[in-house]
């Protein structure tokens, strides 16, 4: 199990060291610095290290180092898991870009929360809501707070999610279905991977203690309705929020809940069939005269309905890296040559569904003395199309019950995003 | 320019402010973007050398600096030399300037871009100035600057090209005293790197030349190229001694220096320096006359140098003192202890006073206060220590030593401690040695690691008794245990097994039994204790509170503390101490159990085996695994010489010393050479009484026949063994009867090797047909008789076993046949099994070797010790007509006298060759040698046990008549006789001086 968390700061200093268990010693920290911290290992190491028979799992938030150590055959996703709910926590406490001076700042909170969250070596409840039921500190602000009996019998009761008695003046739920598509395209237009991974965020502002059913095109259900609507997506993988009833879902797939109160993540899932992809593109490079030239062409076509339109549409055409000069022709947005990337990068705010552009690019290369081959990485490209998701995944239904038997709002909101979308020229 | 040069230092500015890494590559592929976009004309015309002509000299300048600032940086910067080079072909001094530094930089030796400069570098350098009147650099700017991006460039195209020019520059009347330093200093680099291309024979009267130069610089410089260049091949400029001996006067004896090169009144030390370490390459200097030297004039100039020399020497030995300036003293110590290292090495070729003297100052600087003379003394003594006869003087000194090992700088303590390594002998080593120890008491532990390693290099080096040698490895383990290596502690154990002699190994198990009986004691205490107990724990086990379980209890204490690897080695003793002792197997069985489910894998596996030994093997076989370790090899280096090599290099003075035995090492080594020399003067012997066969003896290779004659045969000619190897084939039968492994027959075509290995009754024995004429050998087939008394399983090559003639297999150039022979015995048997190797060559000569398998009855021995009491019973009980058999074998007329030595050889015949167990005490004289031993079959009898036959052997020497008479009383007769047969024989082989 987990021995110690500790947080280290840019230079490899310990800010924050909580042991739970007393075979590692705060001298572990040296020998992290010295691996991990000095060598700058991180970004390109494996986040687990293994020195003197002790692991160090790491992940980093801003410059800071949040690492779990042990000395036992400990699962590591659930260790990477608890440092993730971690600096979720951390997050919804100090603010979500919260810097070292913060966590200096909120020392005491830190501890207290750290204590809360794990004994032992074993990860406890990491659920904000409960949390800010009695670690009252940062940004979260104290709710009306129970009964210190009730607060007992409530996180260690069944639904230790939700508190009884919530009042809201209007009820209404917000669904936010966010995905983002992983593509790799061959240079020849082969499709390498594809894939798009979804999750439903949820915002919940519901009185009492209300049961929702949830439904999605799951393409199991929709054959089992026998609807002859169109037919559903098959969702290979998908996790839910603790919430979810697991056995009915096993039983019929019907999603039921009773849903903490605010923001939550109702489920993730996963889709490798049948994508829309919203973005075509199809390049051509050639490299020319012995390395001192070369051309590029490019057609993005937009692949979705004309009723919609993308936004923050960033192409990234990488260049070899001796280029001098780039002379670009494009229809619209804006681009230019950035050395620092060491592309030319294609910014379009508005791209319109259906549209079509070309971009043509000339580029000057400088000779040099000992010439390398130019490696060819694949364009990027990233984008956001509001209300389209790639997967087709849609929200059929959410139904509120409670026994007061209010009115509820729904919202919903589909955005898909540009994963790892990239092509290879 | 500071002020010219904006953009630079904004860049120079930017990058010092950047705060991470990523933000500076950021801005440096920014600016790298912007240099390339200038450097590319608009318009795409590009002048012919691929620059951008509408670069004005100041952007081209700028740029330029600025791609040299990023490639000091670190980044690769690959582009840009058009312009670097239109730098260099300027005819400005500042643009040239720049398009050296950047070129000397970026250009690297391998590059195709280096033939383009060449001539412009060629240009600069053989053409002194093109000055104009506004240009204010010194006119042999453009030489230096060439000079120096040729030494920085280093290109092989560019030496090839340039070396000559270089030379002629060095050498010409026109360079100016600047040039010719950098000329000096270009072409030592060169030389550096392609040694070829200056011809030493040839250049050294140029050198010469330039040794007479009045310039205190040049000569400064062109000394730094001699010594480069004779360090290389010092035969070469032998005949330079004179002129660098002069130099050395002039400065040394009549003090002639220019004013700007005395520092601190001392006339330029760091060309002394250099002088003196050029006549340190010659050690011979002093006696032997230059080669070149014809004629008296030579000779007589010769002895003037050497004169000079000697008197320069004493003079710098004499005059130094210390000064109340720092720099002062610090110069004249420089020269002077260099002065000492020339000394040093000329050793005893060099006169005597000068060496007295150099030792009487050491012994001075050593005891002085100032640390870094104090180094430096303890430093050039290790290395005066080396010299023989110096030894004496220096152990005057060994107090003062003592001394310096307490000094507070860590680095004097290591010099004190080479030093006092270096100095020790076979007469001050064990004072040496105690009061190392003593000190390592209070040393700390940044030099225990080395102080542990030497003393225990000089306890073993010197130890007169090597029980001496045991206890201050132990001394060392108890103070500093931590830094006993492991390399430490098996040396212990390779010297332990490797001295049979005396009581050590009983004094080793002993002291190390009452080292470890404390509770709290080093793991590495532990470790050695474990193994030696249980190598020769048994010999001690008698002693009061030190029996076999107690031994078992001693370890067991550790058990719980220890590290994986100890409990490795304490499992194979639980194993050894088991199957010594009865009452040791329980307290064993259940550590063995807990260890099956042991987390180390090592641990696991041992328990395991050990704990399931007795049930897979026979009883036999478990007592033979479990025995002692056979010594270990001797290796020329010890793995401790080695590690100490590791740490200091070759050519330190302690390692030299390591490396040469000791007195005490010299005779230990002799004590274990005799005995093998022994043995090979045995078989030597052998080899020569054994030329005629003996028809009646057993154990001959071959009894049917002479076998050298050829049978007739109806088919082809065919080759039997030859006559002459006869005799060879004899001995390596012998030798085979009492050895694993060797080879049975050889001649061109073939060899046949044997190895063999027997438990109990059973045996394996493998052999090896190798082919070792030039062509396949066809129809190969070894056909082994069938014998009555053994059960044999054969298993071989495909073919090589088969009846018919015209099978078998086919052995191809340099590969071996394999037979495999798994023999069990079932009766008593006096002869040797018969083997046929029938083949044919490709001419179609068919070769047929009767052969005799080197299986004798003593091969199915075992060991039986008795009691002299019941060793006389058995061997009255066995008096009688066929259970006895006796032979008197005379020694050869030029065999050594019958002494002590010679009956322990006889003694070891008996236990190792006929693998018989000495009964010790039951030989009423010296000169009588008894054994017992089993004879192990693998029959039944009624009650299913094995049949086994006690043998007893009796050798009675008569040293007066030169005779040995051998007595074997077994209960089977063929027993009696084989033991017999094989005892003389084995006998007859050692009777040879």
């Amino acid at each position: 199990m987990i021995s110690m968390i500790m947080v280290l700061n840019q230079k490899g200093d310990i800010m924050i060291s909580r042991q739970y268990r007393d075979d590692v010693g705060r001298a572990a920290a040296d020998s992290f610095r010295l691996q991990v911290v000095a060598a700058k290992e991180t970004g390109t190491e494996a986040p687990v290290k293994r020195i003197e028979n002790c692991s160090f799992l790491y992940t980093r938030h801003l410059n800071m180092y949040f690492v779990a150590l042990s000395r036992s055959n400990v699962n590591p996703a659930l260790v990477f898991e608890y440092l993730f709910q971690l600096i979720r926590i951390l997050k919804a406490y100090l603010g979500e870009d919260f810097d070292e001076n913060a966590m200096r700042n909120n020392m005491t909170l830190i501890y207290e929360l750290m204590d809360e969250t794990m004994d032992f070596g074993y990860p406890q409840n990491c659920s904000v809501d409960v949390l800010r039921l009695y670690i009252n500190l940062g940004n979260v602000r104290p709710q009306d707070e129970p009964e210190p009996s009730q607060l007992t019998s409530q996180i260690t009761g069944a639904i230790d999610w939700r508190r009884e008695g919530i009042r809201h003046k209007k009820n209404e739920v917000y669904i936010d279905v966010l995905e983002s598509v992983n593509l790799l395209l061959s240079s020849n237009g082969n499709v390498l991977r594809n894939e798009v991974t979804g999750g439903v965020q949820m915002n919940a502002k519901l009185t009492g203690m209300p049961e929702c059913k949830f439904g999605l095109n799951d393409k199991l259900v929709i054959d089992k309705e026998k609807e002859d609507r169109k037919p559903g997506v098959e969702i290979d993988d998908c996790t839910f929020h603790r919430c979810v009833r697991l056995g009915k879902f096993e039983a019929d797939r019907t999603i039921t809940f009773i849903p903490p109160d605010g923001e939550f993540e109702l489920m993730r899932y996963r889709v490798t069939d049948n994508i829309n992809l919203p973005f075509r593109i199809i390049p051509a490079v050639q490299e020319e005269q012995g390395m001192t030239k070369v051309s590029i062409n490019l057609k993005v076509i937009a692949n979705f309905s004309d009723q919609l339109y993308a936004t923050h549409v960033v192409l990234k055409v990488p260049v070899p890296k001796n280029t001098a000069k780039a002379k670009i022709k494009h229809s619209f947005g804006r681009a230019k040559y950035e050395p620092e990337q060491q592309a030319i990068v294609w910014r379009v705010k508005r791209f319109a569904g259906k549209a079509e552009c070309h971009i043509n690019a000339e580029v000057d290369l400088m000779p040099t003395v000992r010439p390398k081959p130019w490696s060819r990485p694949p364009i990027n490209v990233e984008f956001q199309v509001p209300m389209f998701t790639a997967s087709g995944v849609h929200v059929r239904f959410l139904r509120v019950y409670d026994k007061s038997g209010y009115h509820t709002n729904r919202w919903v909101r589909y955005i898909t995003k540009a994963g790892n979308y990239q092509i290879r020229i | 320019m500071a002020s010219q040069a904006r953009g630079l230092q904004n860049f120079i500015s930017d990058l010092r402010n950047a705060k991470s890494k990523e933000e500076e590559t950021k801005r440096v592929d920014k600016e790298l973007a912007n240099i390339r976009k200038q450097f590319t004309p608009k318009g795409g015309k590009v002048a012919e050398d691929g620059s951008n002509p509408a670069l004005s000299s100041y952007q081209r300048k700028k740029y330029v600096w600025k791609l040299v600032y990023i490639h000091v940086l670190g980044y690769d910067v690959d582009f840009g030399h058009a312009e670097v080079m239109v730098l260099v072909r300027s005819n400005k001094y500042s643009e040239k300037h720049v398009g050296y530094t950047a070129l000397s930089l970026l250009l690297r030796g391998d590059d195709p871009m280096v033939n383009t400069v060449l001539s412009t570098i060629r240009k600069d350098l053989t053409t002194p100035s093109t000055s104009e009147k506004k240009n204010s650099a010194p006119p042999d700017a453009g030489q230096s600057l060439a000079l120096c991006s040729i030494a920085n460039i280093i290109g092989l195209e560019l030496i090839q090209a340039l070396h000559s020019e270089v030379q002629q520059t060095l050498v010409a009347k026109s360079s100016t005293p600047n040039v010719k330093k950098k000329a000096a200093l270009c072409l030592l680099r060169l030389v550096r790197t392609s040694p070829k291309v200056v011809a030493g024979r040839e250049f050294a009267p140029q050198v010469a030349q330039l040794l007479q130069d009045r310039h205190l610089g040049v000569l400064t410089s062109a000394m730094s190229l001699l010594y480069g260049l004779a360090s290389q091949i010092p035969d070469d400029y032998e005949s330079l001694i004179p002129y660098v001996v002069h130099i050395l006067g002039m400065l040394v004896l009549k003090k002639a220096c220019a004013r700007e090169y005395l520092y601190y009144r001392t006339p330029s030390p760091w060309l002394q320096i250099k002088l003196l370490k050029f006549l340190q390459l010659y050690p011979t200097s002093l006696v032997q006359t230059p080669k070149n030297g014809n004629g008296k004039e030579t000779a007589a100039d010769n002895a003037a140098h050497i004169t000079q020399l000697t008197s320069i020497v004493s003079k710098i030995l004499t005059e130094t003192d210390v000064s109340d300036s720092i720099n002062k003293s610090n110069a004249d110590h420089a020269v002077l202890f260099e002065a000492v290292n020339l000394i040093v090495t000329w050793g005893s070729s060099g006169p005597d006073h000068l060496r007295d003297g150099a030792m009487k100052l050491l012994g001075k600087f050593i005891s002085v206060r100032e640390p870094n003379i104090r180094y430096l003394g303890l430093l050039t003594m290790a290395k005066l220590a080396q010299l023989e006869g110096s030894a004496e003087s220096i152990k005057k000194h060994q107090a003062t030593v003592l001394v310096s090992l307490k000094d507070a700088d860590i680095s004097v303590r290591r010099r004190a401690l080479d030093l006092l390594f270096v100095m020790c002998d076979t007469d001050n080593a064990e004072r040496i040695v105690d009061e190392l120890v003593a000190h390592l008491v209070l040393a700390d532990a940044a030099i225990r690691e080395e102080m542990v390693l030497k003393i225990a290099i000089l306890a073993e080096k010197y130890a007169t008794d090597l029980r001496w040698y045991v206890d201050t490895i132990l001394k060392l383990i108890s103070i500093s245990g931590d830094h006993v290596s492991d390399a430490i502690w098996h040396r212990v154990v390779q010297i332990v097994t490797n001295h049979p002699q005396g009581d050590l190994q009983a004094y080793t198990a002993a002291t190390l039994l009452v080292a470890a009986s404390p509770r709290r004691c080093h793991e590495t205490a532990v470790r050695v204790a474990a193994y030696v107990l249980g190598e020769f724990g048994f010999l001690i086990a008698e002693r009061p509170g030190m029996s076999g379980e107690e031994q078992f209890r001693i370890l067991h204490q550790h058990w719980a503390t220890s590290e994986y690897q100890t409990r490795a080695i304490l499992t194979s003793t639980y194993a050894k101490l088991a199957n010594l002792y009865e009452e040791c197997r329980p307290l064993v069985a259940p550590v063995f159990a807990r260890c099956k489910n042991s987390v180390d894998v090592e641990i696991q596996q041992r328990a395991a085996e050990y704990a399931s030994m007795r049930e897979a093997f026979s009883p036999e076989a478990v007592e033979d695994l479990l025995r002692e370790m056979p010594p270990f090899e001797d290796n020329k280096q010890s793995a401790l010489e080695q590690r100490l090599r590791d740490k200091e290099g070759d050519d330190s003075a302690a390692v030299v010393k390591a490396a040469r035995p000791s007195a005490a090492q010299r005779e230990r080594a002799a004590q274990s050479k005799a005995a093998a020399r022994a043995v090979e003067e045995v078989q030597a012997q052998a080899k020569a009484d054994d030329v005629g066969p003996i028809e009646d003896d057993p154990v001959s290779p071959m009894s049917d026949g002479s076998p050298g004659t050829n049978r007739p045969k109806d088919r082809t000619q065919k080759v039997g063994i030859p006559r002459e190897v006869i005799p060879a084939m004899r001995k390596a039968f012998s030798n085979l009867c009492t050895s694993p492994s060797g080879v049975l027959f050889e001649n061109a075509v073939l060899q046949v090797g044997v190895k063999q290995e027997y438990v109990g009754a059973q045996g394996r024995i493998s052999v090896f047909f190798g082919n070792l004429s030039k062509k396949p050998l066809f129809h190969f087939r070894a056909i082994v008789e069938d014998v009555e008394h053994l059960k044999v399983q054969k298993q071989g090559t495909q073919g090589l076993l088969d009846e018919d003639e015209n099978g078998g297999c086919t052995v191809a150039v340099r590969t071996q046949a394999k037979l495999l022979l798994l023999v069990e015995v079932t009766a008593p048997f006096d002869d040797a099994p018969a083997m046929r190797v029938v083949f044919e060559t490709e001419e179609g000569e068919l070769h047929e070797y009767p052969l005799r398998l080197p299986v004798v009855a003593t091969c199915f021995m075992e060991p039986v010790t008795l009691e002299p009491a019941a060793f006389m019973q058995r061997w009255k009980s066995l008096e009688g007509q066929d259970r006895e058999c006796q032979e008197v074998v005379k020694a050869p007329a030029n065999a050594p006298t019958i002494d002590e030595e010679y009956m322990t050889r006889i003694s070891r015949i008996v236990t190792e060759g006929l693998k018989f167990g000495r009964c010790q005490g039951c030989d009423p004289t010296p000169w009588t040698v008894s054994g017992a031993a089993t004879f192990r079959t693998g029959a039944k009898d009624m009650n299913g046990n094995n049949i086994n036959v006690g043998c007893l052997v009796r050798v009675e020497a008569n040293p007066q008549a030169g005779a040995f008479r051998v007595t074997t009383r077994t209960l089977h007769p063929l027993c009696s006789k084989a033991v017999k047969n094989v005892a003389l024989v084995s006998i007859k082989l050692s009777s040879s001086p």
